[in-house]
Parts: structure tokens; sequence; C-alpha cells
């Protein structure tokens, strides 16, 4: 047994230094100016100070950005786990006309990964005239085809037919059934599905691009990017901007991430089994 | 339902038919609508002699090449490792390696990108070991991103492998076990033919993923000589903005769209073959 923990000890210590090493770049650099950061040892505090996050807390539009971020994430993942129930609830529970038509183009959705889809998005936008707005980014990033699937799967396993049936008997309306009755039973998994579209969104780089023209629009990694780095004139401002807006947002995402773990990896088991 | 028909049919279905028709035009610059000079198959043939565009398909073949046998035996060897150390040091491995999922890929890449300039620990690393450090150089630069993708995705395929162990009913170990099965034999002919649907799955994702990659090599291209024909996805992203060539930027999203059905096509048919 001996060797064996040996052996755990050494692949665990080579996973965490691997996979956390760019994090713990982040948290030592952004305590550092910029002439420190690339000088010296990299990967240790030197002459620890706050001017990066001062500086773009109060600086530059980053609290913009991330005000931004979270109203459309925020939107999108509230508006996206309701519509997705909502489908997800007919689909899985109810037999009518177009049923297996609208299973099928929900699955071919679900192979259009949205990256696939940002350019066509953002033409027909210039014509609906979304360029330019929130509801730009959140109406498109709400539209989950996985989310439909995943509540379609979860509708025809966990709500059980004979409440439903006992609530229609006591005279319930359907709108009723689905407001009081099934939206009980959905809870665990919206909230998984909310995280999911939060964080899609949250990450989303491309649509934003191409729909977002003003910068007091734009979403925390476009923000970010916007701030060119080489062959500027102020390296230490916009290194400033970068580190400190990367260690926020990353600090908010990872944090939702493994709080939330159980609830985002049944979300993503789910999508694996049932592909 | 409705609601989610209507966004569903605006955000997905009418954009896929919209780019579809617009890639058998070719609008002049000052026209009024990109519905003008019907072309028929025009902006296709000019798709096949693109030189630039096949650039983008190549890098994006090599990187599939090297990146889909990398990540399949990285995420399985972890998942197997995690998943034989249950308890608080593998939930202890399992948050580890799924943290950078939660890292926004555009921040990520900006982390590795300090990392890898002059001064940052990877050069400083690679000069130590007496080799040539600057991996932002054209030859190189391949590698330096297959090093952040691995780094943001292998946590995904990870936990999706670890659900698909997990689902292994235990009745088969303890039988493999009455046969005197080595933990070996019981890896090679039991775990891993079991997770066969769940490596098609992250497959297939993969290879969608490459495809459509956009975000790493967007944001390196501020860095590196990373030029605009490097994905396909970046390519499109150039024709619209900077050559304002919308119909032919149509034309090379639905070839590649195509190309992702067939993918996804071929993954489902693997797929059903498995149940």
């Amino acid at each position: 047994m001996k060797l064996r923990d040996a052996v755990t000890a050494v692949v665990l210590a080579a996973l965490m230094v691997y996979f956390l090493l760019p994090l713990w770049w982040l948290l030592v650099s952004s305590l550092k100016v910029y002439g420190n950061a690339f000088s010296g040892n990299t990967l240790w505090f030197n002459q620890p100070t706050l001017f990066n996050y001062e500086y773009a807390f109060t600086q530059s539009a980053l609290p913009i950005w991330l005000v931004n971020s979270l109203i459309e994430s925020g939107f999108a993942g509230l508006l996206g786990a309701f519509v997705a129930a909502m489908a997800g609830y007919a689909l899985g529970k109810f037999r009518f006309r177009g049923r297996n038509a609208m299973s099928l183009l929900v699955s071919i959705a679900l192979m259009v990964p949205s990256t696939a889809i940002a350019f066509p998005t953002f033409v027909l936008e210039q014509n609906l005239g979304l360029v330019n707005t929130y509801q730009g980014v959140i109406l498109p990033s709400a539209v989950s085809a996985f989310g439909t699937y995943f509540m379609s799967i979860y509708a025809s396993e966990s709500v059980p037919k004979e409440v439903l049936d006992a609530a229609r008997l006591d005279g319930a309306s359907e709108m009723r059934v689905f407001w009081s009755i099934v939206l009980r039973f959905f809870k665990p998994a919206m909230i998984t599905l909310f995280i999911i579209i939060f964080a899609g969104t949250w990450n989303n780089y491309l649509l934003p691009l191409f729909v977002l023209r003003d910068a007091s629009l734009y979403m925390i990694p476009q923000g970010l990017s916007s701030v060119l780095i080489n062959g500027s004139t102020f390296p230490n401002l916009q290194f400033a901007i970068q580190v400190a807006g990367s260690a926020v947002s990353v600090l908010l995402m990872v944090g939702l991430f493994v709080a939330l773990e159980k609830y985002v990896e049944s979300g993503l088991g789910l999508g694996a089994v049932r592909g | 339902m409705s609601p989610f028909l209507i966004l569903f049919f605006v955000f997905i279905i009418l954009p896929l038919l919209y780019t579809f028709g617009l890639s058998f035009f070719n609008a002049p610059p000052a026209a009024t609508s990109l519905f003008t000079n019907y072309v028929g198959g025009d902006q296709y043939s000019r798709l096949v002699t693109d030189s630039a565009f096949w650039q983008g398909f190549d890098n994006m073949l090599f990187l599939t090449v090297l990146w889909l046998p990398l990540m399949i035996v990285l995420s399985l060897l972890i998942a197997l490792f995690l998943d034989s150390r249950r308890g608080k040091l593998g939930a202890l491995g399992k948050v580890v390696v799924f943290i950078p999922y939660g890292v926004p890929t555009v921040i990520g890449t900006l982390m590795w990108g300090y990392m890898y300039t002059t001064g940052g620990p990877v050069y400083n690393l690679l000069s130590a070991l007496n080799v040539s450090p600057n991996v932002l150089q054209p030859s190189t630069i391949i590698y330096a991103m297959l090093n952040i993708i691995v780094w943001e995705w292998v946590g995904y395929n990870v936990i999706i492998l670890l659900a698909g162990l997990n689902a292994i009913p235990t009745t088969l170990y303890d039988s493999a076990r009455l046969d005197g099965a080595s933990s070996w034999q019981l890896t090679r002919y039991v775990k891993i033919p079991m997770l066969k649907k769940y490596l098609i799955f992250i497959s297939m994702l993969t290879i969608i993923g490459d495809q459509l990659l956009f975000n790493e090599p967007f944001t390196l291209s501020n860095l590196s000589s990373v030029t605009f024909g490097f994905t396909p996805n970046l390519y499109i992203f150039h024709v619209t903005y900077f050559l304002q060539e919308f119909n032919y930027a149509a034309a090379i999203a639905f070839g590649l769209i195509a190309i992702s059905f067939v993918v996804a096509f071929m993954g489902v048919r693997l797929f059903r073959a498995e149940d």
C-alpha cells in the first residue's frame, strides 16, 4: 500500500502543478507592477501591490464590462432555463402532432455549435436591428438545444404522471399545473441549466465580437482582449487591466463552478449518457 | 412551448436558412440588399480554390491529428486514475482538473500567452532546459496552442468519463474479480470497453471543437505570428470584418456547418451502433 500512496501523491501533485499553474501565476502577477512581472522569480510575490486592481477598477471600463457580463449572462441563464423547461416539459410529457419533427430539429440543433452560427446570427440581427444591444447577445444565448433535450429527459424521468393527473382531476389548468407543480420538480435541473447557460454566455467571445460594437456594451472577454499589449505606449496600464480583470472574472466563474459542482456535473454527465 | 419555438426558429433555423441563401449571391459593396446579383454556386467554387481557406483547413486537420489522440489518452488516464482513488484525494483531484474548464477561454489564453512571452515562467523554464524558448514563433505556435486547449478541455472530458465509469454496474466488477481478474485486466477488459460510447462522444466533441477553434488563435494573434487564415472560423471573421464580403463569408460558414454535420452524423451513427 505504501507504493500506491506514493504514486497517488506524485500524480496528484503533477496534476495540481499543471492545472493550477496559470491561475497561481495570475494571482501572483496581479499583485505585481508590470516591470516586476517578467523579471526575477515569476512564480513568487515581489513587492506586492494592489495597483493593478485600483487602476482597473477606477480608471478603466472594467466595472462596466463586469456589469454587462452579469446582466447578459444572468438574463440569458434565466430566460434560457425557463424556455427550455417549457419546451422540455412539452416534449417529454405530451404527445402532439409534430412532436417527432420537433425532437429531430432539437437533435440537429444540438450538433450545430454556437460558434458555427455566430456569423449567421449576426447577419440576421443586422436586419432585426439587434446589433449593438444587450438583447442581441441575450436572445441567441438563451436558445439552448442542449437545455431542451436535458429538460425533456428530466421531465420524462422525474415528474410522476400520477401527481399531474391528480392536479388535473382537481380542476387545475395546464398553466397552473406547469407553474405550481412541474416547476417544483424541475428546480434542480433548472439550476444546472442556469449555470451552464450563464457560464456559456459569460465565456462567449465570438458572438459579442460580431454583435457588440460599442465599447460601453462589451462583456469581459471582449473588453480584456480589446486592450492590446504589444507595441502599446502604456503596457503597464494595459497589463493592469488585463490581469486584474482576468483575476476577478476567473474568481467569479471558478467560485460558481466549485460551489455548485454537483449541479454542473449532473448536467455534463447526462449530456454524455444520452449524447 | 411556443416561446421556445419562436426563439428556436428565429435564432437557429432562420440564421441557417438565411446564410444558405446569402451564399448564392455576390452583392456589390454599395448594394442595399445582400440578396442582389445571383451567382449560383460561384461562391462555393471560389471557396474550393481559395488558398487562404485551405491553409486554415490544413492547420485544423494537423491540430486534430495531434489533438484527438492526446486528448483521449490523457483524459482516459486521468479518469481511470481518479476513479481508482475514490475518497477525499480523488475528489480533490477532480476539482483541480475541472477548474480550468471554468476559466473563460479568452482569459486562459491571455494567461498562457503572458507565460509564453519573454521573461514569463514557460519561457524561463525552456531556456533553463536549453530549448528554443520562444514558442510563439511560427514553427511552434501550433504546439503552444495545443497546450492551451488541452489545459482547458481535459477536465471536461474527465468528468464525462468519470460519469461513464460510475455507470458501470458493480456486479460486473464482482464477477470479474471472482474470475480472478487483476486490476489491469479489469481496466483493459471491463472498464475501457464499457467506456466506448463515452469515448466516441468526447472524440466527436473534440473534432467539432477543433474545427470551430476561434477564441484561442484570435487572442494569440495580438502576441504572435497567428494570421487571419489560421483556422476557418478566424477566416470567416476576417472576411466579414475586414473584407466586408458577407456573401462569401456565408459560403465559408455554410461549408463549415456542413462539415460539422457530417462529423456529428457519423458520431451519432457510431454511438447508436453501440446501443
